[in-house]
């Protein structure tokens, strides 16, 4: 879907990006993690188009794209959920997402079709269509950007911070609507700054340390990398004797929120994670993807097969039901030979 | 009051209205105000005109014919000019179109010949009386004209997809591509329909006026520019409206005072002023968020271009010159060094304060009048009559900056060019008495100033003194408050500053500084008359400036001597002169819209990399680890002085926008010395709690008390005065001035120095300002931010700068913190140590916390108690443990995913990390060695 190689971009004389070079496949929700001033945000801006960069490649679908306008990205499928939000507060919900249709605007079903999906996705934004959008909150202001992003019907979706400022619960449904998004075929690129929100969802990770990438692989190599939070926030790698207490509270701090009232427990009663998985995604990599974010998002699926409907449950059971999903999906089946290229 | 002109004032103002129609659009497509809008206007009519009397088309043929090419020409101005310009701070856009004007005025006189021309109406015909009103067809057709085309431009832009792409282009220009919409089809839209509309306006215009000619639409745009920001600058329907009003305030003027035409725009200015002070946003304009800026301008802070010793040899080189010119060429010296003046007196208030002012002539104007009056009239000495002339460009700059208590922006900007015209039109022949002029006589101050040689040596050393002057207030305290008001006044309001006070001094002093070099200008000319102050010598200088660079004194200087210079040196060029200087002026912001300044600043780093190649700077990062409050002076803060029971209270509070309830009857107390988290889900009222206690919102209902004290109708910078400091959501910092300059901000309230002895620079303001430097140093030291001290914040990333805005608090002295989101933006590594720095802060000043977080573990580590709301309701308030595990936070917050917990048998099994975090300050150093390089 997309590659970028040796990337260098800055700002004025100020290099941020020293040579980065990624991959998403078609498909695929890849997360780009890293600290503050890592180099998060300037990566995707060059991705978007809103930035150019200094050197480098960046290819979609095979066709050499840097150096295009965002409009012009916008036009060939990238999607891109800016820092900030960047929708038009003084224009109505409704207003913004019809905009957002721009390209659609001359296929009046294409249209119609992709508002319902994002309804569908947000049902909030149906309600609020006549709201202007500065006076949603945060959490809703956020998910219309999404939404926004969605109506051009997108084949990559860039998203920089989406969880920035906002509570737990909403960073949830997010997630939830990323992870559906890509059940449906769209390959998602995810700045995030707390990789236990994204990585139980991602199908592969990279993490930027001072505009390099220093880590990568698949989001459970990655996640359970050593260096991972070394990276992320400069903390410690040895315990330091006198501090005993530091390192549950850095537990506490990496894990999600929802997992907060385990996380705070004296001892570390987290569950194990299961080898075995671990082991039999090696062994199949096709399916490993779908594992580890089935295995992650225990939490997350329980509520969402709640919510649809859906067969599968909180157990093995539910790794393989999502396998299948993710295999037996149309969009996903129809755009695997693509990943050659 | 006839009907008769009741009827043709709103035919006139139809004619505005169109024109305002034009200039609304171009706003909503390219946020700047297109002073050459006029102009596209007289163009189509000198078109049509030879189409008509020169080829013998049809009325209407040659009307499509002139339309259809103004819209080309609209097209070809918004690729060459615009364009490039784009993603300019929009001053300079704006200035690219007082060159426009200019262009179009020398080649309409070249091509077309200056004699003024009659233009035919549409329909010939007398029309019918309805009255005492004659209905004439252009009349009719005028007012049609204007409804039709503002409908039109209405449905676009709301009913087509296109239509809203230009309408978030005025809000936002970066989020149009995402959609897949080019934002140059939007601009070019805008600046090729915004040409068609101001041609209508032209060819129905003219007629009803009888006679054309060059830059004819030109003056009347101050009644169109008036209408358009009289309906609010970005509405279509408040453009109609706001053309109307003026057109019919013109024609009672007329009714009334049939003799005393010059009161228009004295009435036009008052229209104005009335309107904008009850409704800053015009009539149909939509508010202004909380917190916005100046977005006009986009400075940056850096070392001067032409450093001490070279000034000092420029200066010399002045003084040992000065006897070598001619006589002419002395005067003309002398001028330019009055040109300097004034001009560093307008980088002061649009480059540094960041108010935009299109008057700087009227300043100017009002201290060469009044020194003139009192040479001439009063026969006083040259000695008192040169300060009275600085107070009254200081009272004509007050005055102006009035309505900036309201308004910014744009907006100011236009009302301070109406002001101008009142000014030439009304207050200066009242002054000069008529127009003959008055004559100043040049002193004897022991030493014969009567040749224009010696006089050269005194406005040098006039301008000597103002760049010592603009150096103090530059570098003091009041400096830094003016240049965070312009960067953000909200920013200002958290820090004590009085954003309305800076903006007056700002404006008073740039006045009186003008005022002075009017003054001193009176005595050059030697006789002083209206003639010499037209309304678009204030446009000049403010196009001389941009050209310079604003932001540099020497790039200003240098704007303001080549606008003096350029002209004699053409002067055998005669209007291609004139033509010559606007085209300069394009090509200069094209080519760097940080003016001459920062196009050689381009060139001497490129020459400077040449010779000594440096390695490409490395962006910088800080790092947290290191950061402890446990080395940072105290200063004068006593962490003891704390005082028992509630430090704030907060009782009943109700606020409602719109129809829309935020927070209803929410109360908390604080006690003094503790740190409260304040969760919830987005939305549920918490920002706007804080913007309640710090007094940017007025509750409807509610009582805030602090430290004993009811606070709730005090003005924000009252209530951080009082101790309160805060941070905010989206990192509220000065973004153009460095972290170093944002620290000293943060101790605007410490200084004891007084206003004036900052312009003075005594001993008391170097001593404390060595002080505050030496502190804030050591403050940013402790925090692993000394690195950055020179940095512009505007270059660093958010978490970082999160860090910053704590710091800037905390380096207040505050007595009650209200921090807003700190955690966001900063991986989980940072939140354990800002986890910390929280701690520490609270123990090491003293200061009451009170934390709006997302970040429930972080929450869970620092706070004493927590108060949950959510749709403006208190849910629960406790020990954090308590309010994270009770079932309605997790349903309404932390997710009802993971099922709440069995309580715990004793609440002794809820970890507390907290003596531990504070244990662990300061801390090893070895922790942080792995991943340094």
């Amino acid at each position: 879907m997309l590659t970028a190689g040796d990337l260098h971009a800055g700002y004025g004389s100020a290099e941020v990006l020293h040579g980065v070079s990624l991959r998403v496949g078609v498909g695929e929700i890849v997360a780009l993690l890293g600290a503050n001033g890592a180099g998060k945000t300037t990566t995707l801006r060059c991705l978007a188009g809103a930035l150019r960069p200094a050197r480098g490649e960046i290819r979609i679908e095979g066709h050499v794209v840097h150096g295009r306008s965002p409009a012009d990205l916008a036009r060939i499928g990238v999607g891109y959920v800016p820092e900030g939000r960047g929708i038009a507060r003084s224009l109505t919900v409704g207003e913004n997402l019809r905009l957002g249709g721009y390209l659609l605007r001359r296929d009046a079903a294409a249209y119609r079709r992709q508002l319902d999906r994002v309804h569908e996705m947000f049902p909030v934004l149906r309600t609020t269509a006549d709201q202007r959008a500065g006076t949603l909150s945060g959490g809703q202001q956020q998910m219309l950007a999404i939404g926004r992003a969605l109506m051009g019907a997108p084949k990559l979706l860039l998203v920089d911070e989406a969880s920035l400022g906002l509570a737990p619960i909403i960073i949830d449904t997010l997630y939830d609507s990323l992870a559906t998004l890509n059940d449906a075929g769209m390959a998602l690129l995810v700045v995030e700054q707390n990789p236990g929100r994204i990585l139980p969802i991602a199908h592969r990770a990279y993490v930027l340390q001072k505009g390099q990438v220093v880590l990568e692989g698949t989001a459970d190599e990655v996640r359970r990398s050593d260096l991972l939070l070394l990276y992320l926030g400069e903390a410690p790698v040895t315990p330091i004797e006198d501090t005993p207490v530091e390192e549950p509270f850095h537990d506490a701090l990496e894990v999600t929120h929802r997992e907060l009232t385990v996380a705070t427990q004296p001892a570390r009663a987290r569950a194990p994670k299961p080898k075995a998985a671990a082991t039999a995604a090696k062994k199949a990599p096709v399916k490993k993807a779908a594992e580890t974010r089935a295995r992650a998002t225990k939490a997350t699926t329980a509520s969402r097969s709640q919510g649809t409907g859906a067969k599968t449950t909180k157990t093995t059971t539910a790794k393989i039901g999502r396998v299948t999903t993710v295999e037996g999906s149309p969009a996903a089946k129809a755009r695997r030979p693509d990943r050659a290229g | 009051m006839s009907f008769d002109l009741l009827v043709s004032g709103i035919a006139a103002g139809a004619a505005y209205a169109l024109v305002a129609l034009g200039i609304v659009l171009i706003y909503k497509g390219t946020r700047v105000i297109n002073f050459a809008q006029g102009e596209f206007g007289t163009i189509a009519l000198f078109i049509a005109w030879t189409g008509i009397e020169t080829w013998g088309w049809s009325y209407w043929m040659a009307a499509g014919f002139a339309l259809l090419s103004v819209a080309v020409l609209g097209l070809i101005v918004e690729r060459i000019v615009v364009r490039p310009l784009l993603d300019s701070p929009r001053i300079a856009m704006l200035v690219a179109t007082v060159g426009l004007v200019l262009v179009f005025g020398v080649l309409e006189a070249q091509l077309w010949g200056v004699n003024p021309k009659i233009f035919p109406a549409p329909i010939s015909g007398r029309g019918f009386e309805l009255g005492s009103a004659l209905l004439t067809p252009t009349r009719i057709l005028t007012v049609v004209a204007a409804f039709a085309i503002g409908g039109m431009l209405w449905l676009l832009l709301r009913k087509t997809t296109f239509g809203l792409g230009v309408l978030a282009a005025a809000e936002d220009p970066a989020t149009v591509p995402l959609v897949g919409l080019p934002i140059g089809h939007v601009s070019g839209f805008t600046w090729a329909a915004g040409a068609v509309v101001a041609g209508v306006g032209g060819l129905l215009l003219a007629p009803a006026v009888g006679t054309f000619q060059p830059l004819f639409m030109t003056s009347g745009l101050t009644k169109a520019l008036a209408a358009a920001l009289i309906g609010g600058l970005t509405s279509v329907r408040g453009a109609f409206v706001g053309g109307l009003l003026v057109g019919v305030t013109e024609a009672m003027i007329l009714g009334l005072f049939p003799q005393k035409g010059t009161l228009v725009d004295g009435a036009v200015f008052v229209l104005i002023l009335a309107v904008l002070l009850l409704r800053p946003q015009g009539l149909f304009g939509a508010p202004r968020p909380i917190r916005s800026g100046t977005s006009v301008l986009r400075m940056r802070r850096s070392k001067p271009l032409v450093p001490p010793k070279v000034a000092i040899g420029a200066l010399a080189a002045a003084v040992i010159a000065i006897p070598m010119l001619s006589d002419y060429d002395v005067f003309i010296f002398a001028w330019m060094l009055i040109a300097a003046i004034v001009a560093l007196s307008l980088n002061l208030l649009t480059g540094y304060a960041g108010q935009i002012s299109l008057g700087h002539g009227a300043f100017l104007g009002a201290g060469a009048a009044v020194a003139a009056y009192l040479s001439a009239i009063q026969v006083w000495s040259f000695a008192a009559a040169i300060p009275v002339a600085a107070a009254a460009g200081a009272l004509t700059g007050a005055l102006v900056g009035l309505p900036a208590l309201r308004i910014r922006g744009m907006e100011l900007a236009v009302t301070t060019l109406a002001f101008a015209a009142a000014f030439e039109k009304l207050l200066l022949p009242e002054i000069l008495g008529g127009r003959a002029g008055l004559e100043a006589e040049r002193p004897w101050l022991g030493i014969n100033f009567i040749g224009n040689t010696n006089y050269a040596y005194l406005a040098l050393g006039g301008l000597v003194i103002i760049w010592w002057l603009d150096r103090n207030f530059t570098n003091s305290r009041l400096g830094r408050a003016v240049a965070v008001t312009r960067d953000d006044e909200t920013v200002a309001s958290s820090l004590g500053i009085s954003p309305g006070y800076h903006k007056l001094f700002a404006f008073a002093l740039a006045g009186g500084i003008a005022g002075f070099a009017g003054g001193l200008l009176a005595y050059l000319l030697q006789l002083v008359s209206v003639a010499q102050f037209p309304m678009f010598l204030s446009l000049t200088f403010i196009a001389a400036v941009v050209v310079g660079g604003l932001g540099s004194r020497a790039g200003v200087i240098i704007g303001a001597a080549s606008f003096v210079v350029i002209p004699q040196l053409f002067e055998g060029l005669r209007l291609w002169g004139q033509f010559l200087g606007g085209a300069l002026v394009i090509a200069t912001v094209i080519k760097d819209p940080g003016g001459v300044a920062a196009t050689a600043r381009t060139a001497l780093s490129h020459l400077l990399r040449r010779i000594r190649p440096a390695p490409v700077a490395p962006a910088v990062t800080a790092t947290l680890t290191d950061a402890s409050f446990a080395s940072v002076p105290l200063d004068g803060m006593d962490p003891r002085a704390r005082i028992d029971g509630p430090l704030l209270s907060v009782r009943g509070l109700r606020m409602r926008f719109g129809g829309q309830e935020v927070l209803s009857d929410v109360a908390i107390e604080i006690n003094a010395g503790t740190i409260v988290g304040i969760i919830g889900p987005n939305g549920a009222g918490k920002t706007t709690l804080f913007d309640c206690i710090g007094g940017y919102l007025t509750p409807q209902a509610g009582t805030i008390f602090f430290d004993g004290r009811a606070i709730g109708g005090l003005a924000p910078h009252r209530r951080a005065q009082l101790g309160i400091a805060r941070t905010f959501q989206s990192v509220g910092l000065a973004r153009s001035e460095t972290v170093l300059s944002n620290l000293l901000m943060g101790q605007h309230g410490r200084f004891a120095y007084r206003d004036l002895e900052a312009l003075l620079r005594t001993p008391r303001v170097r001593r404390e300002e060595r002080r505050a430097r030496a502190e804030a140093l050591a403050f940013l030291d402790a925090l692993g931010l000394g690195g950055i001290a020179h940095e512009q914040t505007a270059d660093l990333p958010h978490g970082t700068l999160k860090l910053v805005e704590l710091a800037c608090a905390i380096v207040s002295h505050p007595r009650l913190l209200l921090l807003d989101e700190t955690s966001s933006g900063m991986g989980p590594g940072e939140v354990a140590q800002l986890a910390r720095l929280i701690k520490e802060a609270q123990e090491r000043f003293g200061v009451t916390i009170v934390m709006i977080e997302h970040h429930v573990p972080l929450v869970l580590a620092v706070c004493d108690h927590v108060y949950a709301i959510d749709f403006g309701r208190q849910l629960t308030d406790g020990t954090p443990a308590e309010v994270a595990r009770h079932p309605d936070v997790v349903a309404a917050y932390v997710g009802a995913h993971t099922p709440a917990p069995e309580p715990s048998p004793e609440p002794a099994s809820v970890p507390e990390p907290a003596p531990g975090v504070a244990a662990a300050a300061p801390r090893p150093r070895r922790a942080s060695v792995a991943h340094r390089r």
